[in-house]
């Protein structure tokens, strides 16, 4: 075949061969792989700039927030919503709801302090904490009465009450009889009433790993 | 057919030996060796001779007495696809003997065209005519083969010298004569050959009509003895054609190469025609564009013929030949090969480049980015420096706020609720017990997300569904009526009742839990009539019961 063609175009063809060969092993072993590991250096720069941007508007955004919330978070403290429910102060303070409602007095329980699951919470290291307050039969004359100690724990109780339920139901019709047994005080009252709230707050978690809660001030 | 491109060289092949022609200069043409036949060693002086080209590619033009031709008129008109095939089996039919073959076709009479070629591709609406060529594989060919093999060289094709100098003798009639005003239909062209022989070349119409190549005589190839012999043969010559229709009328055209000391032998009445001339190599090469020096006295015309085939691009009608096809084949698909290969280098150069630039522009690029990450980091620890001065974590209060929503959202108003309720009930309800219960959402007791709030106390935060966020509201109450008033009549109230509080809760599901004495307008009903009834009624107290239950006002 060699001399069919000639030595010297079978020598052409072996050099061109070699230099095909050798162009494409640079280009393909060296040339191709140092062009992708370069893409791949841009990429992940790229990346990571748009990783440090998201983390600089979420920076700036938490400051916003936090200028924005302050006020409003310095009254919910004002307004005890970061008690830890103490139950002396809660003694005081149902006190003053049953001043501010101008009822002679009622009965209350109030149960342990449970914590409330709350994802947004455990983040920040906090919990939620609630107990519940059970207001039964309170000495009031009408329901009008009963109402005003309702609407005097949801106001003037520490933040944050919410009324679970209530009852409220006529005991005996007004007629001769009833007044006079109110007047000899033989009957107190003539309705038979009862009322249940959530009291909930919010405090530092301190159980979780690092033993510290998020409340300290800075991340 | 084959493209010859650039210069080549010729190689003269004829009965009694072979030239070779090289081009030289700009635009000259050189002889480099002849070689007779019966030379002992003619392979090894043609190799030699050949393989100092120094790359050029080779056209043989043969000129040997073994040529057939035959003109084939009888071709229908068939499809493009069809002719050649037809026209090869033709061909085969025409010449069954012979291994080397080649048709072409041949235009037409009257439609000579300004370059002197008068055979064309075919095109014209007359049935086209064929020039059929052979020549059997001589020893002659098959020395000139081995000798190619030998010397290594490409071989650009192989041609007849009447099919390839038809269009020579037209370019020089209408050089030599051009300027008489009337253009002679016939031309002829005779010439001497080195290589053997007295070639005679007659054209009509830019056609080739006739060919002979008659065996130099006892009186040699030049002298006056030559001339005595050209002016026989031409006569001879001039007796053929008049059988192929030629007449005076047509004009007749008449050129003999011919050294200038031969030309002194020729006189135009000798020849009997009026356009006559003698051209030695040197002017003949002149009027076709080729330089020369020293042809004056050359009595051969095979310059003229090499330097015309030399000149064109292609071959009129390249004649495949098998011995030579078998050399020319693999060197060709090496040189393909090779061309392909330097493709693929070139190929591959260029991609290599782009993707150098393409790297390079990366590389730029990622210097850029860099400085902005630097910038970037710079801002973030300024910022984060801005943050870490705050009095408390902003996690924290966002959360407070988010609590803090969640629980109001699932408080409900007690004014507004009882206000709306007791604008329902009117002045003649009187209600005997009223309980509410208010059920939180599920995101409050901790079994679905609050996620959905995070946002609120952000610009911009997505709304949730009020709904579901809420809570529910059960409120059930039971009330009396004067117990004057007829059932029916309180029945109707309740119905009135039940109207008046989709009313003024809408979106809440109204329920009539206990009608007044468990009767209603589609219910079941048992009684009795007469006292029976009012007796049944009588000393207890007639209460309906309702129970409405929806979002949180």
């Amino acid at each position: 075949m060699i001399k069919l063609i000639g030595i010297k175009r079978a020598l052409i063809l072996a050099v061109l061969l070699a230099a095909n060969v050798a162009v494409a092993g640079i280009f393909f072993l060296a040339i191709m792989p140092m062009n992708s590991r370069a893409s791949v250096e841009l990429a992940t720069v790229e990346g990571e700039i748009a990783s440090l941007q998201k983390k600089i508007n979420d920076v700036k955004k938490e400051i916003q927030d936090f200028k924005r919330n302050l006020p409003r978070y310095e009254q919910l403290k004002t307004a005890g919503f970061f008690s830890a429910q103490d139950r002396f102060q809660l003694e005081r303070d149902l006190n003053t709801v049953q001043e501010r409602a101008g009822i002679q007095g009622f009965r209350y329980t109030v149960s342990e302090v449970q914590t409330l699951e709350n994802a947004a919470a455990k983040k920040s290291k906090s919990r939620v904490i609630k107990s519940q307050i059970n207001i039964e039969n309170p000495f009031t004359m009408t329901d009008t009465e009963f109402y005003r100690l309702v609407y005097a724990m949801m106001r003037d109780f520490p933040s944050h009450v919410r009324l679970q339920s209530f009852s409220i139901r006529r005991t005996t019709d007004l007629d001769n009889e009833t007044l006079a047994k109110l007047r000899t005080q033989e009957l107190r009252s003539l309705i038979a009433a009862s009322a249940v709230f959530e009291w909930m707050t919010i405090v530092p978690d301190v159980s979780q790993d690092e033993k510290k809660s998020g409340w300290g001030g800075r991340r | 057919m084959m493209g010859l491109g650039g210069k080549k060289r010729v190689l003269m092949v004829g009965g009694e030996g072979v030239v070779l022609y090289s081009p030289s200069g700009k635009s000259g043409m050189e002889r480099e060796i002849s070689v007779a036949w019966d030379v002992p060693d003619f392979e090894e002086q043609l190799t030699e001779g050949l393989s100092r080209g120094g790359g050029k590619s080779l056209v043989i033009l043969f000129d040997g007495a073994d040529q057939t031709y035959r003109r084939e008129e009888n071709i229908p008109k068939l499809s493009p696809i069809d002719r050649p095939r037809f026209v090869k089996r033709k061909l085969e039919l025409a010449f069954p003997s012979y291994p080397i073959r080649a048709s072409m076709e041949v235009k037409p009479g009257g439609a000579k065209k300004k370059n002197g070629f008068g055979l064309s591709g075919g095109g014209s609406k007359a049935a086209p005519a064929y020039l059929f060529v052979a020549l059997p594989e001589t020893e002659q060919v098959d020395r000139v083969s081995t000798a190619i093999m030998e010397a290594g060289i490409g071989v650009a094709g192989f041609g007849l010298l009447p099919t390839e100098s038809a269009s020579l003798v037209t370019e020089l009639s209408e050089k030599v004569f051009g300027g008489n005003g009337r253009r002679s239909r016939w031309a002829l062209l005779v010439g001497q050959n080195e290589t053997g022989g007295l070639r005679q070349v007659v054209v009509k119409d830019g056609n080739l009509a006739l060919t002979r190549l008659t065996p130099a005589s006892d009186a040699g190839t030049n002298g006056p003895g030559w001339v005595e012999d050209v002016i026989r043969e031409f006569k001879a010559t001039m007796t053929y054609i008049s059988r192929f229709g030629y007449t005076p009328e047509d004009g007749l055209d008449v050129m003999i190469i011919c050294g200038d000391i031969e030309k002194e032998f020729f006189s135009g009445q000798d020849m009997g025609v009026q356009n006559f001339r003698c051209l030695n190599p040197g002017e003949a090469l002149k009027h076709i564009g080729v330089r020369s020096f020293g042809l004056e006295k050359n009595n051969f015309a095979d310059p003229v013929h090499a330097a015309w085939v030399g000149k064109k691009r292609s071959l009129r009608l390249p004649v495949r030949v098998p011995s030579l096809h078998r050399i020319h084949a693999p060197r060709l698909a090496a040189a393909v090969g090779a061309i392909a290969l330097s493709l693929g280098i070139v190929g591959l150069l260029g991609m290599s480049a782009q993707v150098m630039l393409s790297y390079t522009s990366t590389k730029s690029e990622i210097a850029n980015k860099e400085n902005r990450k630097q910038l970037a980091q710079r801002e973030y620890a300024k910022e984060s420096e801005a943050f870490d001065e705050l009095p408390m974590n902003p996690a924290v209060v966002r959360t407070a706020m988010e609590v803090k929503e969640m629980l109001e959202k699932n408080t409900v108003d007690l004014s507004a609720l009882l206000y709306r309720l007791e604008e329902a009930l009117g002045g003649d309800i009187t209600l005997e017990d009223l309980s509410l219960t208010h059920t939180p959402s599920a995101a409050m007791t901790g079994q679905g997300s609050s996620g959905n709030l995070r946002n609120r106390f952000r610009k911009g935060g997505g709304a949730p569904n009020p709904q579901e966020e809420k809570g529910k509201v059960k409120v059930t109450f039971s009330f009396s009526l004067p117990d004057r008033l007829p059932l029916e009549q309180k029945v109707i109230r309740a119905e009135q009742l039940q109207q008046s509080l989709q009313q003024k809760f809408p979106g809440y599901n109204v329920v009539i839990l206990q009608p007044f004495s468990g009767i209603s307008r589609d219910g079941t009903l048992k009684g009795g009539v007469g006292d029976v009834t009012q007796n049944q009624r009588a000393g207890k107290k007639d209460i309906a019961r309702f129970e409405i239950e929806g979002a949180p006002l």
